[in-house]
């Protein structure tokens, strides 16, 4: 069962066209992994919504030149990550957010700590972790969204887990 | 060959789909169907222009009206992030950055604003209402908690939706398909 499949019925025409009622299906669809995946990424909530609603935007705008080479709903995946990856780029350079996530201490949860050794990773890797692990998205279905070959995906995926591994593994003796 | 996957694996693997996020966006939609029809408002050919006219003009209304509510509605609830003095610092450089372009596009928007040559701009005239009020607000939130992150964001995010809107009525040229 492939991405499109998981998320409802595959979402055919009406891209092109340009019709409200396509972008409502593919919100009803997709919308809510979407979301997940922006606030894992930009690690907010309502940056993830603004993320959204950017993507939406960025697909009708650039819709009458979707190649179909990859299923529509890999497309609007791969708008919604670079739309992220943008968003941290800039705040990066505006304000330093990123200096509120602060590294795993020794008296939170194992779980907690996983969110927070996940943020530290380079983009790429998170990334792909997230899309595998936490939204349950193939190797070769990430290669699309990312625009990857599966090797890499697949590479980013072992470097995210082995750094995971070396940030978790001292709190995990100590629980 | 399947790889060998130690105790650490099938804990990552038991952990991570916890971490999707699930949470209501009541307001989301609306706001991208009102941007989206603004978007098709613009693509639309001229020989086109009808009556849907004044769908766009009430999507546009909407697009307006649901978003400002939002934010400020946003900014209040959030649970309060502080900024550190120099975050401030940076967030008060770029407040004035965005203050001095949004005084300039003002003021070589003035005339189009004055005298809507469009109904999308008579629409966008309707809109920076809601931004300088929704603005006038916040600064004084943010002149209360000058160390709350959310608010200062918000705030951040509003003088951008002004810009844009303001250079969105510069660059909307009399050809627009929603053009009287």
């Amino acid at each position: 069962m492939n991405l499109a499949e998981r998320g409802g019925s595959p979402l055919g025409e009406g891209l092109h066209t340009g019709s409200l009622s396509f972008y409502e299906r593919l919100y009803r669809e997709q919308g809510g992994r979407m979301k997940s995946i922006a606030a894992n990424l930009l690690g907010s909530y309502s940056e993830a919504e603004d993320a959204v609603h950017e993507t939406f935007i960025k697909i009708f705008r650039a819709g009458p030149s979707f190649d179909g080479r990859c299923p529509i709903e890999h497309w609007a995946m791969r708008i919604l990550v670079n739309t992220c990856h943008d968003l941290l780029r800039r705040r990066r350079t505006v304000a330093s957010v990123d200096a509120l996530v602060q590294p795993p201490r020794e008296n939170v949860t194992l779980r907690a700590a996983l969110e927070q050794s996940l943020a530290r990773l380079p983009v790429r890797q998170r990334t792909v972790f997230l899309l595998f692990e936490v939204e349950g998205l193939r190797h070769s279905e990430i290669a699309d969204v990312m625009e990857e070959p599966e090797g890499t995906v697949r590479s980013l995926l072992f470097d995210a887990r082995k750094a995971l591994r070396a940030m978790l593994r001292p709190l995990e003796a100590r629980a | 060959m399947t790889p060998i996957r130690d105790e650490f694996d099938l804990w990552l693997e038991d952990q991570a789909p916890l971490l999707r996020r699930h949470w209501d966006s009541p307001e989301l939609w609306p706001r991208i169907a009102g941007s989206l029809e603004i978007e098709r408002a613009r693509r639309r050919p001229a020989s086109s222009r009808g009556l849907g006219w004044l769908a766009a003009i009430a999507a546009a209304a909407l697009m307006v009206l649901v978003p400002s509510a939002w934010w400020i509605w946003r900014a209040r609830v959030q649970p309060p992030a502080l900024l550190t003095e120099q975050a401030l610092g940076e967030v008060r450089t770029a407040e004035q950055a965005y203050a001095l372009s949004i005084e300039k596009l003002a003021r070589a928007a003035g005339p189009r604003i004055e005298n809507p040559p469009t109904a999308l701009i008579a629409t966008y005239r309707e809109k920076l209402f809601v931004l300088d009020s929704a603005i006038a607000n916040l600064k004084a939130e943010a002149e209360r908690n000058p160390y709350n992150f959310n608010i200062r964001r918000e705030l951040l995010a509003l003088y951008q939706d002004k810009q844009q809107t303001l250079k969105e009525i510069l660059d909307d040229t009399p050809a627009s398909p929603l053009a009287q």
